[in-house]
């Protein structure tokens, strides 16, 4: 009698705890529209993981790299584990995380992220950081990036958050519930048309003289990391004028490079060597790259990475 | 066993209780932070007076470009900060930085390009910093070439030249 009981209480338990995760799966963001962007971590899982390089960092990599183009041109097999307004302890974990399924030779971070000390929306943190699967590296993910109105819990279990989407639940919910909606090539989000870059803004004045510290911090684990794993840290900055990149920080940036005798490429000053002419190769303006401007400066980007991987 | 079903069914009702208590909404495809926040100007005396028109940081945007009329130029970028868009409207001696917050058009920047326009106080391009912070008080932070005066969410920035001289006169929300 009393097994009986148990196996009924453990029973309803387990109905409980599928129906609560079923109901998450169903309700999460599916990011099948106009905001694929949160749609691209959780495609990483189901890929090969053969990559000889790895790429971090926010929309400045998403955007304007082609694995596709580094492939074909220098035989370089890469995945962009981009996302978002990325930042700079998202891409440590991810990389921890990324760790624990393959062994890139180098990992390229792109620093625009450094800029950000604080998570700026929960908006950006769910497009990181609901995709990725459950583990150690999403737990200190979730932990480090969460804002004050935000529940932990909720990024564990979706239905939290998500339940009030009940309501307006689609075919795309049902369809992509456990297999991922892929909107990218090896984690590239081609963009094909062209707003040619006008007049930029008034530069904004320098925020802060210096990156922040837990920035820099995040950024010397990343190096250690590598270090650990044998991967070369690579550091970039996409050859875009805007949201504009101080020459503090450069300076910076190149001081610590030196220092722990890293890489550190500021690609904005190159954007006429790379062969960007941004009346053509961008589609916002000169936010991000289209599809032309990002195989340039991928066939740029390549030259220094097969010199370092050689 | 009718103490555990009963555990169970409480354990489901707290869950859902706990759910239905959150009050944001996150939509599918525009993952905002749903709740919409009363926003109110708080620039104190930290604003700008062109032609009668006085605007500052958080004000709504329609009104104030109805009354300065069209600009020279317009552009959008994709917005770091807020959701959507950056719009940026060019006037002569001016910019205007605006967003979009719950469907309403919000002042998010002002940037003062030459001498022709000023902040309510008289400071304007071209003036010694001395005479700014006559004008301003003496309530500012100072890092290197920058000045930054604080009144409520408003940040007025006094960018200097290696003479003194002030190069950038830019308002902008105020982030910890």
């Amino acid at each position: 009698m009393k097994n009986k009981q148990t196996i009924l209480a453990i029973l309803a338990m387990t109905i409980l705890v599928s129906g609560i995760y079923l109901l998450g799966k169903l309700t999460v963001p599916k990011y099948t529209g106009d905001i694929p962007e949160g749609a691209m971590i959780n495609e990483y899982y189901s890929s090969e993981k053969d990559n000889n390089v790895i790429f971090l960092g926010d929309c400045e990599v998403f955007e304007n790299i082609s694995p596709m183009v580094l492939e074909e041109s220098f035989g370089i097999k890469s995945w962009i584990r981009g996302s978002a307004q990325q930042l700079v302890w998202q891409s440590y974990y991810l990389l921890e995380e990324t760790f624990k399924y393959e062994k890139p030779e180098a990992v390229v971070f792109n620093v625009n992220a450094l800029r950000y000390g604080k998570p700026v929306s929960e908006a950006y943190n769910r497009m990181t950081l609901d995709g990725m699967k459950f583990s150690g590296s999403k737990i200190k993910a979730v932990n480090a990036s969460v804002m004050e109105e935000e529940s932990v819990i909720s990024y564990f279990i979706p239905l939290l958050r998500y339940h009030s989407r009940w309501s307006e639940l689609g075919a795309a919910d049902f369809r992509y519930m456990f297999s991922p909606y892929k909107v990218t090539y090896r984690g590239y989000l081609e963009h094909t048309g062209i707003v040619p870059q006008d007049q930029l803004p008034t530069v904004p004045v320098i925020p802060y003289d210096e990156l922040p510290d837990i920035c820099m911090d995040y950024l010397d684990r990343m190096r250690m990391l590598c270090d650990e794993n044998g991967a070369e840290l690579v550091l970039v900055k996409s050859p875009v004028e805007w949201p504009h990149w101080y020459d503090e920080w450069d300076a910076q940036l190149k001081s610590y490079a030196e220092e722990m005798d890293l890489c550190y490429i500021n690609f904005v000053p190159l954007a006429s060597d790379i062969g960007l002419d941004m009346k053509t190769d961008t589609y916002d303006g000169g936010l991000h790259l289209n599809r032309t401007g990002a195989e340039k400066y991928t066939k740029y980007l390549g030259e220094y990475l097969k010199g370092i991987l050689d | 066993m009718k103490k555990t079903v009963a555990l169970i069914i409480a354990f489901s009702v707290l869950f859902c209780l706990a759910a239905c208590g959150q009050t944001q909404t996150v939509q599918a495809e525009e993952p905002e932070t749903a709740a919409v926040t009363e926003i109110r100007p708080d620039y104190g005396e930290l604003y700008v007076v062109l032609d009668g028109v006085s605007f500052g940081v958080m004000d709504e945007a329609d009104p104030v470009t109805d009354a300065l009329g069209e600009p020279r130029t317009k552009t959008e970028m994709p917005s770091c900060a807020h959701q959507g868009s950056d719009i940026y409207w060019f006037y002569d001696g001016f910019e205007l930085m605006m967003n979009e917050i719950d469907g309403v058009n919000y002042i998010t920047g002002i940037a003062l390009k030459d001498d022709l326009v000023a902040t309510q106080q008289g400071v304007r391009i071209g003036m010694n910093i001395e005479e700014a912070i006559g004008l301003l008080g003496d309530g500012y932070e100072n890092s290197g070439s920058v000045y930054r005066y604080r009144s409520g969410t408003t940040l007025l920035s006094l960018n200097t030249d290696s003479d003194g001289t002030v190069s950038d006169i830019q308002f902008s929300e105020y982030t910890e």
